[in-house]
């Protein structure tokens, strides 16, 4: 029974997936017909020979070049951070904890302002020196927050959550500073506010290796972080080892968080709130929270951003409709959580 | 008979002394407005700035301080560079204003500097001084006059002002004649010039919308901003809004050209396509002018005019 309605979950999510994607392509401010956006896709995802001849080049590069690429992108981050804030959320053993509480956004955004700072405006690989600078500061700033925590050999949980608040004050303030002596400082504040505009299949390909595999790589350690939900302690009689799980959480959701965040900037909300909201509807056990949070993240963000981006003629942070829709649907979600008394 | 002669009398003196009033009234309302080349200032002068504040000067000013590059600039085009006492971090034209000691920057004026300099009068533009700053300028008698000219026309009448309330009004009417001369010049140009689209690139795709000073400017040239049909002044456009407005001539003043050929789809554009992108880096002369109200914005002006309509100006 419960196999068979697991089963339809997947093909409805999977159906959810495919059909968001496809229609989200087809939204946009530019005015271009269904079929038109269907052609196109069609045509170079599956290379069938439609006559686009006769479409715009203008509309080809808006659907391939722009939309797609933009909508997975939104898909893939929107997933990596929700993957993220669960693995936090259960290790940190903290409801409050997403992808940046220990301080790796403001690693990042810190990298990103030397980045901007220093002018070097080389690409490789089809990635920015920018982009290159948020990733290493991002890494950077999780290494230092672990290696502070660190007690002997062991890591506990409280010093990391206080170290990497302490150190995220520290380099957000590393920050300002910057941007007062700096000429360049509204490039830093357009940074930090988090957006997918401009980015397309350079920026794609550049995270979606890291997202994968650390989704494999967190998904594999599923019931060892069940079993952390029972405490350090109990775990570790239990048999887990509980330090060498805590760095492998924590090192692969450092680089999956800073391989997002390098390339759209600061998104908050996503990594706290939709494993609370996918956990209210599948439960807290790992095995089905990690897959649904990420289709859940990856569904929400590219909703936000398809608002972000064609509800007005101009752009929105995404950021801030992450936040407007985010926050209500979970208030309503609780109540109707406490109205049955779970 | 008593009473009569009384209340005569006491008409007579009340009528004189309403004609007194009228009369004084008419000629401070005659000498602020008069419009002959060769006028001195008579103080107390009583204006109205851009904000719509009524200031009164009470003496000409012997000490100036400007917080605005546009206001500097327009200082020592009248000759008043002596008397400048202070300037903003980035009031770098001309030269001889470097010299010149820095009392504010991108974060405000430091009110402190600028009351131990004890000037008579304060030049700004609207958004670079904050209103407790200005009122805590005023409690110690500073006058602060505060310019946000949304056109040429606007910043014609700035001039002028400044002019005014430093009794040069003379240079300042000859500056903004020859400034018109040049205008004309260039608007004859392209009298007869189809409208092009054109898209301004203020970094990461943050544009001039409707109703800003660069807008206006736009609009004077009979060019299409493709970033007017957006509500606010500094919108940020989506790179798909940008692809498919199409623009013609592309006008980065942050971007460099690396950066503006990295994003996708922007190829499609005619502008990309026929290679009419213009990038004035930041930092440069031309950045400058193209965006500051100012003594030089007719430079800004034909830059604009000879990247938009290249043809025109051969």
């Amino acid at each position: 029974m419960k196999k068979r309605s697991n089963k339809n979950l997947i093909i409805i999510a999977s159906i959810l997936c495919f059909s968001t994607i496809i229609l989200s392509t087809t939204i946009g401010i530019a005015d271009i017909s269904f079929t038109q956006t269907m052609k196109i896709l069609l045509s170079k995802i599956f290379h069938i020979n439609f006559k686009l001849g006769n479409i715009k080049d203008s509309t080809i590069a808006i659907v391939w070049m722009i939309r797609f690429p933009r909508v997975m992108l939104a898909f893939f981050v929107g997933g990596a951070l929700a993957i993220c804030g669960v693995s936090y959320q259960g290790i940190l053993k903290n409801p409050m904890a997403d992808p940046f509480i220990l301080g790796v956004s403001s690693g990042a955004a810190l990298g990103a302002t030397i980045g901007i700072m220093t002018n070097l405006d080389f690409y490789f690989l089809g990635i920015n020196s920018i982009s290159m600078f948020a990733f290493i500061g991002a890494i950077a700033s999780l290494f230092i927050v672990y290696n502070i925590s660190k007690v002997g050999r062991k890591v506990p949980m409280a010093t990391l959550l206080l170290s990497g608040i302490a150190i995220g004050q520290f380099l957000s303030a590393a920050i300002s500073l910057c941007m007062v002596f700096s000429n360049d400082f509204q490039s830093i504040i357009f940074w930090t506010m988090g957006s997918f505009n401009a980015k397309s299949w350079n920026q794609l390909v550049m995270v979606v290796p890291y997202v994968i595999i650390g989704f494999i790589i967190i998904y594999s350690s599923n019931r060892e972080m069940d079993i952390m939900l029972l405490g350090e302690d109990t775990a570790s009689q239990l048999g887990v080892d509980t330090e060498k799980l805590k760095m492998k959480i924590l090192i692969t959701t450092a680089f999956v968080t800073a391989a997002a965040v390098s390339v759209t900037g600061i998104i908050g909300f996503v990594g706290l709130i939709i494993p609370h909201i996918v956990r209210i509807v599948t439960g807290p056990k790992h095995k089905v929270l990690l897959p649904y949070s990420f289709v859940a993240g990856g569904l929400f963000m590219i909703v936000c951003d398809t608002i972000a981006r064609s509800f007005m003629s101009q752009e929105i942070p995404v950021g801030i409709i992450t936040a407007l829709f985010g926050g209500p649907f979970f208030v309503y979600l609780l109540k109707k959580r406490m109205g049955r008394g779970i | 008979m008593v009473k009569t002669k009384k209340l005569i009398m006491i008409t007579a003196i009340i009528t004189l002394i309403i004609g007194i009033f009228a009369g004084c009234s008419a000629q401070q309302s005659s000498t602020s407005n008069t419009k002959s080349a060769s006028t001195v200032t008579v103080y107390p002068l009583t204006i109205t700035d851009d904000l719509g504040n009524k200031v009164t000067i009470e003496k000409e000013p012997t000490k100036i301080v400007s917080v605005a590059p546009s206001s500097t600039e327009s200082l020592f085009a009248l000759g008043l560079g002596s008397k400048v006492v202070g300037r903003s971090e980035n009031d770098n034209y001309p030269a001889e204003a470097k010299s010149i000691s820095v009392v504010g920057g991108f974060s405000g004026p430091n009110t402190e500097l600028i009351i131990k300099l004890a000037p008579e009068v304060v030049f700004a533009v609207k958004g670079s001084m904050t209103d407790e700053a200005k009122k805590l300028l005023e409690s110690t008698g500073i006058k602060v006059i505060t310019f946000n000219p949304a056109n040429i026309d606007g910043v014609f009448s700035d001039i002028k002002m400044v002019g005014e309330i430093c009794n040069v009004q003379a240079k300042a009417k000859e500056l903004t004649d020859s400034m018109q001369t040049k205008r004309e010049a260039i608007l004859s140009k392209i009298k007869n010039v189809k409208s092009k689209k054109v898209f301004i690139d203020l970094g990461s795709f943050y544009s001039a919308g409707k109703g800003s000073f660069i807008d206006s400017m736009l609009k004077e040239l009979k060019a299409d901003n493709i970033a007017d049909q957006t509500s606010g002044e500094w919108p940020q456009l989506t790179v798909e809004k940008v692809v498919s407005s199409d623009p013609e001539v592309y006008i980065s003043l942050y971007s460099s050209l690396k950066d503006l050929q990295a994003i996708a789809g922007l190829s499609s554009t005619t502008a990309f396509k026929n290679g009419n992108i213009k990038v004035i880096e930041t930092g440069t002369v031309d950045n400058d002018v193209v965006q500051r109200p100012g003594p030089r914005v007719i430079d800004g002006l034909e830059i604009y005019a000879k990247t938009i309509y290249p043809d025109s100006f051969k």
